[in-house]
């Protein structure tokens, strides 16, 4: 089915795109969160409340990307909405996602699992090979440009499964390529914080190439937008413009706050060197 | 080097090539352009990340001051609202700016690009002298932000005039970068787009300074307490940046000249 006549995307009044599924999905995710916020709280652990934050933002994010009007114009009219969906669930919901995580939360989960899962020889393997920086990067990587090869792009937006594999495949991308950096439980090989900026540069290299691709190409890449209404006035080459303005600057303001993040968190757990100047 | 960060570096530079390869190999303008692009908007986040952490540690600092001064006298401007003028002093220093380097592109026309080559140029002197291979009077008259705070020249008590302060001590940091971004912008005839990406990069620079201080100001004021202990890296990593973008300019000129 073709999603653009599915939600009457190209009507100029977009609709909200509630859908069964995802609601549950998210129910199910808070819920989740909560039963182990009260176990831990019941066991007499601190309960990180900015973490806490961190997984509901995560959770509006994923809201906001698949279940508002911001839906039904990136289907149908606009791929500068479409970007920011795609940003959103890659860049700020996985990463925000995973802040909300840390070891003592999610022991009811990792005490029966993990065990298991290290004394079988494939699972074993499967997480060393999650744990390695390069497949992370890889995947994340390889995933981020497939679904941005025009033919692939236009399969997504006129099938509603290819749609939902795409939006699945890109969380599961962003939230790879963010374990390494974020780390929520102790890894087979946890990066320095000195690697995990290096890492994230990297992440900004590699994007920066699509990202220039779709400012500085002078034609319309994806025709489906080219038949499309127009939104805020902007033409189609215009819109792409945008998008990959918009993919750039997201990426970075979200690689810049990590860079902040690891490099204070490691100067907060550094022992003092230097006597404090007075200001 | 971690045999990891080798592949990583790897790839991102077997990337660079490939798309350089490919504008080589078609001859066609429109590969130009996108490679130049590409390399300016690869090279934003070296460019960017140490002049983020010198915020963030400056703003520790500063912080941590500010939550002693409120616990003895509660009438104290906030911690919350100085972040938030200070940003908006950033802001609005970026903002003229912006006009500014579009307007000398545009006077400049097919000739926008002598001015990148000399940023390139001034970048790695600039970058040169922060690592220290140049007399130390060359930065004399270019100091930190903790100068410009404990000098008075920028002061907590006027969070706005200090956003200010430290939008004019990036900007002679970063100017070439956005100069550059401004003539690769102009040339495809988008001097509109050039403008918005100077906006959206000084907004990069103020998001992920200003949210962690909204957010966990306590936090920011326990590192505080040991932030002088990054700053001889983020010396080191701002000098190795500028260099790097001196040399991405290189290419950058080339292409678009």
């Amino acid at each position: 089915m073709d999603p653009v006549l599915a939600h009457g995307a190209a009507a100029p009044g977009a609709a909200w795109h509630l859908e069964a599924p995802v609601l549950m999905g998210l129910v199910c995710a808070a819920a989740g969160y909560l039963l182990l916020v009260a176990r831990l709280r019941s066991r007499g652990g601190a309960v990180k409340t900015g973490r806490a934050w961190a997984w509901a933002l995560g959770l509006v994010c994923v809201f906001v990307a698949l279940q508002t009007p911001l839906n039904a114009v990136a289907e149908g009219r606009s791929l500068a909405a479409h970007m920011l969906q795609h940003v959103l669930l890659m860049s700020v919901a996985a990463p925000l996602l995973l802040v909300g995580l840390y070891p003592r939360l999610l022991v009811p989960v990792t005490r029966p699992l993990l065990p298991a899962m290290l004394h079988r020889r494939w699972s074993n393997g499967l997480l060393r090979l999650l744990s390695e920086p390069v497949v992370t990067f890889g995947v994340w990587l390889g995933v981020l440009y497939l679904w941005h090869v025009p033919a692939v792009y236009g399969l997504a937006l006129h099938s509603e499964p290819w749609h939902i594999a795409e939006h699945l495949s890109l969380m599961v991308a962003g939230t790879l390529f963010w374990l390494p950096v974020i780390d929520p439980v102790v890894s087979f090989k946890p990066m320095p914080p000195l690697q995990r900026i290096l890492y994230l540069g990297a992440g900004q290299v590699a994007t920066a190439v699509l990202a220039a691709i779709l400012v500085w190409w002078p034609d319309v890449i994806y025709m489906h937008y080219e038949r499309g209404s127009q939104i805020l006035g902007m033409t189609p080459h215009v819109d792409q413009q945008v998008a990959g303005a918009l993919m750039m600057v997201i990426d970075m303001i979200a690689a810049l706050w990590a860079t902040t993040w690891i490099a204070l968190g490691s100067l907060g757990r550094a022992p003092s060197a230097q006597p404090q100047a007075a200001l | 080097m971690d045999r990891r960060v080798g592949v990583g570096a790897a790839g991102a530079l077997a990337a660079a090539f490939v798309t350089a390869g490919v504008a080589l190999a078609t001859g066609s303008s429109r590969w130009t352009m996108i490679l130049a692009g590409a390399l300016l908007l690869g090279s934003g986040f070296a460019v960017m990340a140490p002049c983020q952490l010198q915020m963030s540690a400056m703003l520790t600092h500063v912080v941590r001051n500010m939550a002693a001064r409120n616990a003895a006298a509660p009438g104290a401007p906030s911690v919350v609202r100085a972040a938030w003028l200070f940003s908006l002093g950033y802001l609005v220093f970026y903002i003229p700016i912006a006009l500014l380097l579009g307007g000398l592109a545009l006077l400049l026309g097919p000739y926008a690009w002598m001015l990148s080559l000399a940023g390139g140029v001034m970048a790695v002197v600039l970058g040169l002298a922060a690592l220290g291979a140049l007399p130390r009077s060359w930065l004399t008259r270019c100091r930190g932000p903790l100068y410009l705070l404990r000098s008075g020249r920028a002061s907590f008590r006027r969070p706005f005039s200090a956003g200010v302060a430290f939008g004019q001590y990036c900007a002679t940091c970063c100017g070439p970068y956005l100069y550059a971004l401004l003539v690769v912008a102009g040339a495809t005839g988008a001097f509109w787009l050039g403008a918005g990406l100077v906006a959206l990069y000084s907004l990069t620079m103020v998001v992920p300074f200003l949210l962690p201080a909204l957010l966990a100001p306590g936090r920011y004021a326990m590192v505080g307490e040991r932030v002088q202990t990054l700053a001889p890296q983020v010396n080191r990593a701002t000098g190795a940046a500028l260099i790097a973008m001196g040399v991405v300019l290189f290419p950058v000129t080339a292409l678009i000249a």
